[in-house]
């Protein structure tokens, strides 16, 4: 049968973040893919190196628009490190209760759009109502919704009033009732059962080669966890358990996302009723000494990792950030090669991409054929010379 | 307290390692040649079985380009970082894609960005950068400046 190239993006009615697929389709069977993402590369490493750290809080805010606070967390444990600067314990707390919170919002959001992809817009209905709890919890908390510019270097800029911790223990309820009934549609939903179990296979042996991580690493049975193998802020003091599947496939990453919420919900509570007295931040220099620090933080989407090196001005001589969706991406383009091209948005957004934090990359099947491009310069060069020639080639 | 960790480290990387560093739990920082860093990443994946690789980083430290590859322990649970330089007036230094294959992408990216070129990497091509990007230089050296602001477009 003859093979069909099917490009999709970057700029699609069905996708929701610039993005570009080359799906080579054989009957109904993928036999090769081409994923050219994040056409919204900002450069945001360069810029870095021309900000101040304070400033660089809020640039590290906007990698990403919902797992903002990780990226913040991220900047300022790497920086607070170089500074050997002690955070209060209850700025620790305070900083683990949003980085759950914001867990919970993400994940909420993925139900929301993997119900969506598989056509069941009434799960997304729902799972987003139920996600304006905890995004109310967090205006409330930190005065903002989605950049919520809580964190700073040497703890957080807001304390938590007795009030809030009472409201955020009445969320946590109400929260706990909505996933109980997310994990009862996962397991038993038929729509979800026929459309996620069995799609999107990775092997334990495949997720550790192509460096899966977060809830794809773990679906696909690793227990590995960054909050447990690297703990930071108040990880470990907090219980916890991490979270696995045994069945390897899209199904197994719904449960995963769902009972990990579960336990973020009993995290926070356990904070909010445990949170230590004292203060909640300490005045920090601008300048940082020279050094450099590595810090990791498990994201929503698994593990995120920036690398600061200072230089002992008041901006940072470098810095790398490595956000989960990087680290995901070839284990994606691994599974779509043989799959049915019905489960193509499935395997993609099995991984809850987000290409804001990604940038862009671009992965190339080895057997497939090359395919020339034409640039920007050389459409230019034809044109003219198309018309100097007066239409003529 | 010693960490029995930095002492498997050192045994199995020996002579190559020109320094090791423990800053603090979790992290151990062990510098080697260039030319060892294959035979670095074989050693540290005999003896952990280091498949997981964060990131590769890469920055301008003057005339030489310093890399870092970062290892996450599974088991262990430390992050095992190797260090080495390579001189700017010869950028080059082996791929470590065929022991650990999730370094693919991390190498394209320290390629079009600091302009190091690994030698026996399957595709040694540009990631992030825009195709039309031709020869505009590697964005995150220090003396790159946007050529771009020369022609007065747009940037």
């Amino acid at each position: 049968m003859a093979e069909v190239t099917i490009p999709i993006g970057p700029i699609h009615p069905a996708l929701k973040e610039p993005e570009r697929f080359m799906i080579t389709i054989e009957g109904e069977t993928v036999v090769a893919a081409d994923v050219r993402i994040g056409h919204i590369h900002r450069g945001i490493e360069k810029l870095a190196e021309s900000k101040t750290y304070i400033q660089n809080l809020y640039l590290t805010e906007r990698i990403c628009g919902i797992c903002s606070f990780t990226h913040t967390t991220n900047f300022s444990q790497a920086t607070e490190e170089i500074l050997g600067i002690e955070v209060p314990k209850r700025g620790v707390y305070l900083r683990t209760i949003v980085n759950e919170l914001e867990r919970i919002h993400s994940h909420l959001l993925w139900i929301g759009v993997a119900g969506h992809e598989m056509g069941f817009d009434t799960l997304f209905m729902y799972s987003w109502d139920d996600r304006e709890i905890v995004q109310d919890l967090l205006e409330i908390m930190t005065g903002n919704r989605v950049n919520y510019a809580y964190n700073t270097i040497g703890g957080v800029r807001r304390d938590m009033s007795p009030e809030i911790a009472q409201k955020a223990l009445k969320a946590m309820d109400k929260l706990e009732v909505a996933m109980q009934k997310y994990i009862d549609i996962g397991l038993n939903e038929d729509t979800i059962l026929k459309r996620t179990q069995g799609v999107g296979v990775l092997s334990p042996a495949d997720a550790r080669r192509l460096t899966a991580v977060g809830p794809r690493l773990r679906a696909s049975g690793i227990k590995y966890d960054v909050r447990k193998a690297d703990p930071h802020a108040a990880y470990d003091e907090v219980p916890f358990e991490v979270i696995t599947s045994d069945t390897h496939d899209v199904h197994g990453q719904y449960v995963v996302r769902a009972l990990e919420t579960l336990e973020s919900i009993k995290m926070v509570r356990w904070m909010v009723t445990n949170l230590p007295d004292g203060d909640y931040r300490v005045k920090t220099p601008r300048k940082v000494p020279e050094g450099e620090s590595f810090s990791r933080t498990e994201a929503p989407r698994g593990e995120d990792i920036h690398w600061l090196v200072a230089n002992g001005t008041d901006k940072p001589e470098r810095l790398k950030i490595r956000a989960p969706t990087y680290a995901n991406i070839a284990n994606v383009a691994f599974n779509l090669k043989g799959a049915h091209i019905a489960d193509v948005p499935m395997i993609v957004a099995g991984i809850d991409p987000c290409m804001g934090c990604m940038d862009r990359v671009i992965i190339i099947d080895a057997d497939k054929k090359t395919q020339t491009v034409t640039d920007e310069a050389g459409l230019w060069k034809f044109a003219n010379d198309w018309y100097a020639n007066g239409g003529k080639k | 307290m010693a960490d029995p960790i930095v002492d498997r480290v050192k045994s199995s990387l020996g002579s190559m390692a020109l320094n090791i560093e423990n800053p603090r739990l979790h992290r151990i920082y062990a510098t080697v040649p260039r030319e060892q860093i294959v035979a670095a990443t074989t050693a540290l994946h005999k003896e952990f079985d280091t498949r997981y690789i964060c990131v590769i980083g890469a920055r301008d430290i003057g005339d030489n380009i310093e890399l870092v590859y970062p290892f996450a322990l599974e088991k262990e649970e430390r992050l095992i970082v190797l260090k080495t330089l390579v001189p700017k007036s010869d950028p080059n230094i082996d791929t470590i894609s065929k022991v650990i294959p999730g370094a693919v992408l991390y190498e394209r990216e320290a390629f079009e960005m600091l302009g190091v070129n690994f030698r026996d990497h399957p595709q040694m091509e540009i990631l992030f950068l825009p195709e039309t990007w031709g020869d505009k230089g590697n964005p995150l050296r220090k003396d790159w400046t946007d050529p771009r602001k020369a022609e007065g477009g747009e940037q």
